[in-house]
């Protein structure tokens, strides 16, 4: 009869059996929320956060502080009220525009109309797809569209190179360039947002024209983050519900 | 007033205490996945990880002792491997034991080879039958903390031990493929 081993030494298998964890676990655990590197870091992130909540109360509470607040916003200009009586430019009549669709390039077209690089996304947001670009050849603006369908554009990238970049936050006039209208309304939520090393602004929210005059509406549908580089400034505008701040940021980030 | 940190009855709730249930436990939660899992190494410590950070987020809840500290973290092992489990294929499974630390290596792999087999064998036992015996031998459990954790009563532990045991006697005869018991027969002989 064939020899097995016995309950007993089965028994000793087991006991003897002992593995050991590996540096592996520790590796992996050494970020966890519990070491001392990542606690002492996130009393700093604690503080660091007081710090800013306090600033940000006195920004938001003195004249004093909404005055810095002000000083401080690279790309938009916060205006001193939320509606304006009828402008003169509301009464003239729009310039005739063509029917055609000015995102008619493609994305390399368009960069051989304005001679410079033009980023895009590496990955639109889903369900969306390209829809064409278009070239301002007066701003040097080139713009890409995206969209669910051609006549839902919902999300549109602006670049234009900072040597022509003219900010027009003028209530008084039409601003005839996208990038550069920066007016926001007096109560319009101006955030200051990081792109990964780059700082940029995000606001909700877009001018209503009434009959009656301009009226600053802070719809969450209507949501544009500006940034710039060393060589250029970029506009994201985005026309929906779907996508929040982070996103976008995160859509930002991964343009090349 | 302290608005900002969560009150709790918890004696693991900081960064200093769970890390000294980190320390105390890590190795029990380990063996006690590789016992119920069989290895490899990789992903026995992949959930032994997520147990510890599963464990953290749920600190607060915990309301029993330190002592009793291990029962808890060894059920959320349990769920994580359960989970573990329905995600993968049991024929895509691999059982890889490694060898015991600090041996010869001709004994490493006899050791390697038995221990491979009889995890095959323990694969095939009923989940609750595997776990009390890694509890009982690869974490040194006594029947009567074993009877505890599992509410049962002590004497049904030892029965399944006992049981299990003859199992795995009779299971090992029945597929022992590449005549693994003749080492045992030599030790005997040596003894």
């Amino acid at each position: 009869m064939k020899p097995i081993p016995d309950e007993k030494q089965i028994e000793e298998l087991l006991e003897n059996f002992s593995p050991n964890t590996s540096d592996r676990l520790d590796q992996r655990l050494s970020t966890a929320p519990w070491t001392p590197r990542v606690v002492v870091r996130r009393r700093l992130i604690t503080a660091t956060t007081f710090i800013a909540l306090a600033f940000a109360l006195l920004v938001a509470v003195t004249p004093q502080g909404q005055a810095f607040a002000q000083s401080i916003l690279q790309f938009f200009i916060r205006a001193d009220q939320d509606s304006y009586p009828l402008q003169s430019w509301q009464m003239t009549p729009p310039a005739q525009t063509s029917n055609e669709s000015p995102f008619k390039y493609s994305v390399q077209a368009a960069e051989a109309l304005a001679g410079y690089d033009v980023l895009s996304p590496v990955e639109v947001p889903f369900g969306m797809v390209f829809f064409g670009a278009s070239y301002d050849e007066k701003y040097h603006i080139v713009a890409q569209a995206f969209g669910q369908s051609a006549d839902y554009l919902e999300f549109s990238l602006w670049q234009q190179p900072l040597e022509y970049y003219q900010p027009c936050g003028d209530i008084s006039h039409l601003c005839d360039n996208m990038l550069g209208g920066n007016l926001a309304g007096a109560s319009a939520d101006i955030q200051t947002v990081q792109i990964g090393n780059l700082t940029g602004e995000y606001v909700e929210g877009v001018w209503s024209l009434t009959d009656s005059g301009p009226v600053w509406d802070p719809t969450p549908f209507a949501k544009t983050l500006r940034w710039k580089t060393d060589k250029a400034i970029f506009e994201l505008v985005y026309n929906g519900l779907d996508l929040t701040r982070d996103d976008l940021v995160a859509l930002a980030e991964s343009i090349r | 007033m302290n608005l900002f940190h969560r009150q709790s009855n918890s004696p693991i709730s900081t960064p200093v205490s769970f890390r000294d249930l980190f320390e105390r436990n890590r190795l029990p939660v380990f063996r006690y996945i590789y016992g119920l899992t069989g290895g490899p190494q990789d992903d026995v410590e992949d959930l032994t990880a997520e147990t510890f950070l599963r464990a953290w987020k749920a600190r607060h809840r915990f309301d029993g002792d330190m002592d009793s500290a291990t029962g808890w973290l060894i059920r959320i092992a349990k769920r994580l491997v359960i989970d573990a489990y329905r995600r993968t294929l049991p024929a895509t499974r691999s059982l890889l034991v490694d060898p015991p630390a600090k041996s010869a290596p001709e004994q490493i792999v006899i050791a390697n080879e038995q221990m491979r087999f009889l995890f095959t064998l323990l694969a095939d036992l009923p989940d609750e039958q595997r776990e009390i015996i890694t509890l009982r031998y690869m974490l040194g459990w006594r029947v009567n903390d074993i009877a505890q954790h599992i509410s049962a009563t002590e004497n049904n532990v030892s029965v399944i031990i006992h049981r299990t045991l003859s199992k795995l006697r009779e299971k090992w005869a029945d597929n022992d493929p590449e005549n693994l018991s003749a080492v045992f027969t030599q030790e005997e002989k040596i003894s």
